[in-house]
C-alpha cells in the first residue's frame, strides 16, 4: 500500500483536500477492518470516524497518515473489544434484543466466522489492505513470524470454506 | 494462492469497495466539536435531550412575603422554553444572548455530550469527578449553586425524585470558572445508559436586557442533559 504523500502543511485548503483525498481512498478498507474485528456494523463506523476525527485533529503533525490511521483503527477497536467483553458478560444475564445485520455485513461476517481476533486483523489487513508482514507486525505491535503463523491458520480456515462453496 | 485463496479475497475486497464514507465535513466537524458533530451516525445513541429553562422565584421568595414571579422565557429554537421538556437526539446546548438568563456549566471530559468519547463507560461503585466549565456571565445574573443528577437514559428530566444517584449541592463562588461535582454511581446499579443532568440556580428573573433588583431573593432554576454514561 503506497503512502499518500502529504503536501506541506499550513495550508488549510490543501491540507483539507489532502485529508479528503486520504479519507475517500481508506475508508473502505478501514471499515472492513474495523467490521471484521468488532463485528458490529454500527459500532466499527463509530470507532473508525473516531479515528479520522482524531488524525484530523493531530494533521499538521503526522507525518504517514494512512498508517498512523490503521494503527488509530486497530487500537480503537481493540479498546472496544475489551469493554465490549465485559458488557456482554452482563448481558448475557439479561433478556437481549436480537440483533439484525445487512445481508452484506452478513455474508463478510460469516466468511470471517470461527476466526480468533487477532487472526480476522491479520488477514484483513492482508486481504483487504494489501499489507505484507512486516506492515501487519508494525500494526498489530507483534513480530512478523507470529504474523506469519496467525495468517497461515487463518488462510486454512478461509480456504477450507471457499472450497466448500459453489465457484 | 490457490483459487479458493482468491475467491476469499475478492469477497473481502469487494465488501470494502462497497463501503462508502459519509461526508468529510462531518468528519471534521466531529473533530472540531462542531454541533454538526452531535448529529453524526444516526446509530450512535443519542448523548444530548435538549436544554430546557425555566425561570422560576423560589419558595424562600415567599417565605420572606415576597410575590412569587413566574418568568418564561422565549423559545431558543430547537429546546423547550416552556412546560414537559422535548427531548432531541442530537443539537448541542443553545448559548443564551448576553444578558439572559445563565447557561449551565458545560461539561468536559469522556462524558460529555460533544461526541468526542466513543462509548463513555463506568461500573457500579466507581466514582466520577466530572469537570465543567461555567459560562461568563453578567454579574447580576451568575450561577449560585450547582448539581448532577444521574437519570436512567429516557426518564424524564424533570423528575429528579427519578435520580438513581446525585452529587453534592455545590455553591458558585463569583467569578469561579470552572466546578468539578463528584457523582458516586452506587454499587448494583444495572447496567445500561444514563444521562447526566445538570441542575443550577441563579437570581431569578435574569430577563434579557433587564437588570436583576440587587436585593432580589428570589431564585431562578435551570436544568439539562449535560453528557450521558453507560454503566457496565
Amino acid at each position: 500500500m503506497t503512502e499518500l504523500k502529504c503536501p506541506e502543511r499550513g495550508n488549510p485548503d490543501r491540507d483539507e483536500a489532502a485529508f479528503e483525498d486520504l479519507y475517500r481512498r481508506t475508508y473502505g478498507g478501514l471499515l472492513a477492518l474495523a467490521v471484521a474485528t468488532v463485528r458490529n456494523r454500527s459500532l466499527a463506523e463509530d470507532l473508525v470516524h473516531d479515528a479520522y476525527a482524531q488524525l484530523w485533529r493531530h494533521w499538521a503533525s503526522v507525518t504517514q497518515p494512512a498508517a498512523w490511521l490503521r494503527r488509530a483503527v486497530v487500537s480503537n477497536c481493540l479498546k472496544s473489544l475489551r469493554t465490549q467483553r465485559r458488557r456482554e458478560a452482563i448481558i448475557r444475564r439479561q433478556a437481549t434484543v436480537p440483533v439484525t445485520t445487512a445481508p452484506d455485513d452478513k455474508a463478510f461476517l460469516d466468511l470471517l466466522a470461527g476466526l480468533s481476533e487477532r487472526q480476522r486483523l491479520a488477514v484483513t489487513l492482508r486481504y483487504v489492505l494489501g499489507l505484507h508482514e512486516a506492515e501487519i507486525a508494525s500494526v498489530l505491535g507483534c513480530r512478523p513470524g507470529t504474523v506469519k503463523s496467525t495468517l497461515h491458520r487463518a488462510v486454512r480456515v478461509l480456504r477450507a470454506r471457499m472450497e466448500d462453496e459453489p465457484s | 494462492m490457490t483459487s479458493a485463496d482468491n475467491r476469499a479475497k475478492a469477497v473481502m475486497r469487494a465488501y470494502a469497495d462497497n463501503l462508502r464514507p459519509p461526508p468529510v465535513a462531518d468528519i471534521i466537524a466531529r473533530a472540531d466539536d462542531t454541533p454538526a458533530a452531535q448529529q453524526l451516525s444516526a446509530t450512535a445513541p443519542p448523548r444530548f435531550r435538549g436544554h430546557l429553562v425555566l425561570a422560576t422565584a423560589s419558595v424562600a421568595a415567599a417565605v420572606a412575603g415576597v410575590a412569587v414571579v413566574v418568568a418564561w422565557l422565549p423559545d431558543q429554537g430547537t429546546t423547550g422554553a416552556t412546560g414537559a421538556p422535548q427531548p432531541s437526539a442530537s443539537t448541542a446546548a443553545v448559548r443564551m444572548a448576553p444578558a439572559c438568563p445563565p447557561d449551565l456549566p458545560v461539561l468536559e471530559g469522556p462524558f460529555a455530550a460533544d461526541g468526542k468519547a466513543a462509548r463513555p463507560s463506568a461500573e457500579p461503585g466507581q466514582q466520577l469527578t466530572l469537570p465543567a466549565k461555567i459560562t461568563v456571565t453578567e454579574s447580576d445574573r451568575r450561577l449560585l449553586t450547582f448539581q448532577v443528577y444521574l437519570l436512567p437514559s429516557g426518564a424524564d428530566m424533570n423528575e429528579r425524585d427519578q435520580a438513581v444517584a446525585r452529587t453534592a449541592v455545590m455553591e458558585v463562588s463569583p467569578n469561579q470558572a470552572r466546578i468539578s461535582p463528584v457523582l458516586q454511581i452506587p454499587t448494583g446499579l444495572a447496567p445500561g445508559a444514563y444521562d447526566l443532568v445538570g441542575y443550577a440556580t441563579f437570581p431569578s428573573p435574569s430577563l434579557c436586557g433587564v437588570a436583576n433588583k440587587a436585593d432580589s431573593t428570589q431564585v431562578g432554576t435551570i436544568w439539562g442533559v449535560l453528557g450521558s454514561v453507560v454503566i457496565e
